[in-house]
């Protein structure tokens, strides 16, 4: 069975269409990739997929159920985590808290036992603290974890987002633009970390990328969208030979630099 | 001696207020310029239950805390969901409605000449015990799971949500958090001072209480619990410029905003824990060692 599925996926904002007919179906365990040139769409399949927007077409389903409709928080409680493309960490916190904010939700302790600081508050409280260092050590962020998010270092902030997004224990990870920022080295270890990530916590892994060769490398499988529609699809081999898609590219070479400078 | 007890009893009455708007505007990020409604409904449910029903104090004051809290959830659950600026008029709007029902609540609130005969109950331990009480309750709440999701609203709402957070229903819990305190700030003061106008809930009231937490810093509890120290004595120390209380506190706020618009203590916490560091090792790592352990963990 799928592990999601977008089935005739549509979203328009007024007279413009940002998706148009999306369909997808991903596997447990799979890496894909989607690509895209700037404003293709890609974000928004995110956010549809996560409830910042509802579909005007089509419709998700996670593990067999309709989540379309549903609300952010709900869906992310079901096992859908997120990053954002412009980082949305809770600046003046600290690694820790911004990685416990995600953990705590396994927690059930009631108001009563927050006020009163009962044994069971300390108990979850405790695992949920230490469950959130040990989170921040297997992505090497052990010795950060008192630092503000704001004073971390890009790169550690990027990883960061991606520790929160893991601390929901998803199913689904959804990665935008991780690699956002970043010169190719830093491009080219973030994808191995990537991996990692996928050998450790054993989740299914979309990940959006602007730069085609990024993704090359660690998707099973591209999907490539351009102006709101899906222009191809298929492995990176066949991707990197696919005639739309270096179409699609190369009309976009031109304003490379401006789109850089937007990431 | 009692002028003395009375302006720190009034500082005990103030300290529920901002305990209150704290959690609400400086840990969830929500402004609300209506608070003083909560204290006067708190007030007027206490003075009706001790002062005309016979009850003990106990009761008003538990009745002034879940009176206030209801009231807020029914207001709150149709504005909580509006975004910054929106909700605080909402708030406001709230604030002078519930002054005008009590200007015109006939023999129930005594309308606009005012409510009389409220038996009096609040003395100065027993005003400490509550604030005391109140404060460590607050901590306790902010460093739990409530307290983070609060914060985290405060942030960023789009990415709490993402993490799992119902933001509405957050907002709607520190909301009535903050109402009960407020509430049982309200009914301390009427037991303190038998006697109660609606215009003493009005909407400079609800301003100051803001402004108090927005002059001790956003994000401190400490901060605010030393700018309300601060701001309710000084007008009292310099009774004969009474009339002269509100451009003091628009004084206070302005040099706040331009000389350090992050408050008082910005969002650090004075802790035990942080204090005893800052005793041991004055000469090392000052800064931090003095506000370094905040209030979440
Ligand atoms: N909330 C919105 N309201 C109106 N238009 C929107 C909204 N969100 C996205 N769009 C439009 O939809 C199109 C697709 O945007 P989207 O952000 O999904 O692109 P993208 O593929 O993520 O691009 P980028 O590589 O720049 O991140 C763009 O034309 C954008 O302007
Ligand atoms: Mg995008």
């Amino acid at each position: 069975m799928a592990v999601l599925e977008l089935s005739g996926v549509t979203k328009r904002f007024g007279g413009l269409t940002a998706v148009s007919d999306f369909n997808i179906s991903i596997q447990e365990g799979e890496l894909v990739g989607l690509i895209g040139p700037n404003g293709a769409g890609k974000t928004t399949v995110f956010n549809l997929i996560t409830g910042m927007y509802a579909p005007t077409l089509g419709s998700i389903e996670f593990l067999g159920e309709r989540i379309d409709g549903r609300k952010p928080y709900e869906i992310a409680r079901r096992g859908i985590a997120r990053t954002f493309q412009n980082l949305r960490l809770f600046k003046n916190l600290t690694a820790l808290q911004n990685v416990a904010i995600a953990r705590q939700l396994e927690c059930r302790y009631s108001f009563f036992d927050a006020a009163f600081r009962t044994p069971v508050f300390k108990a979850e409280e405790r695992r949920v603290l230490d469950d959130s260092r040990e989170l921040l050590e297997l992505v090497g962020l052990g010795d950060k974890a008192y630092e503000r998010a704001k004073n971390l270092p890009y790169g550690y902030q990027r990883k960061l987002e991606i520790a929160r997004a893991l601390a929901l224990n998803p199913k689904v990870l959804l990665l935008d633009e991780p690699a956002a920022g970043m010169n190719p080295e830093e491009s080219l270890n973030l994808m191995d970390f990537i991996e990692d990530v996928q050998e450790k916590f054993g989740v299914t892994i979309f990940l959006i990328e602007h730069h085609m060769e990024v993704v090359m490398g660690i998707c099973d499988r591209i999907v490539v969208l351009n102006f709101g529609c899906t222009i191809a699809e298929g492995t990176p081999l066949e991707i990197q030979e696919h005639e739309e898609v270096i179409k699609a590219y190369l009309g976009e070479v031109q304003n490379d630099d401006e789109s850089h400078a937007q990431g | 001696m009692a002028y003395i007890q009375g302006v720190m009893i009034i500082i005990c009455v103030n300290l529920m207020g901002v305990l209150g708007v704290s959690l609400l505007t400086g840990f969830t990020g929500m402004f609300s310029f209506g608070h003083a409604a909560y204290m006067a409904l708190g007030a007027y449910t206490s003075a009706i239950l001790v002062g005309r029903l016979g009850m003990p104090f106990v009761v008003g004051l538990l009745a002034a805390a879940a009176f206030a809290a209801l009231a807020s959830v029914i207001i709150g659950y149709p504005t909580v969901r509006l975004v910054g600026d929106y909700f605080a008029i909402a708030a406001l709007g709230f604030g002078e409605a519930t002054r005008l029902i009590l200007d015109n609540g006939g023999s129930l609130t005594g309308g606009a000449r005012g409510f009389v005969g409220v038996p009096k109950h609040t003395t100065l331990p027993i005003a400490i015990l509550i604030v005391i009480l109140g404060a460590i309750l607050m901590r306790n709440i902010i460093n739990s799971r409530f307290g983070r999701s609060f914060v985290a609203i405060r942030e960023d709402k789009l990415a709490a949500e993402a993490m799992g957070i119902n933001t509405a229903r957050s907002r709607m819990l520190s909301l009535a958090i903050s109402a009960a305190y407020a509430g049982v700030g309200g009914s301390m003061f009427a037991h303190y001072l038998t006697f109660l106008q609606p215009v003493m809930f009005d909407i400079n009231k609800s301003t100051e209480l803001a402004a108090t937490v927005v002059f001790g810093g956003l994000g401190s509890m400490t901060g605010s619990i030393i700018a309300c120290i601060i701001l309710t004595s000084i007008p009292e120390i310099f009774r004969p410029f009474y009339l002269w209380r509100m451009v003091f506190y628009g004084l206070a706020l302005v040099t706040t905003i331009v000389l350090r618009p992050q408050g008082l203590l910005g969002s650090f916490e004075i802790t035990l824990e942080g204090t005893r560091r800052f005793l041991t090792a004055p000469f090392r790592r000052r800064v931090s060692a003095g506000g370094g352990a905040r209030w979440q963990s």
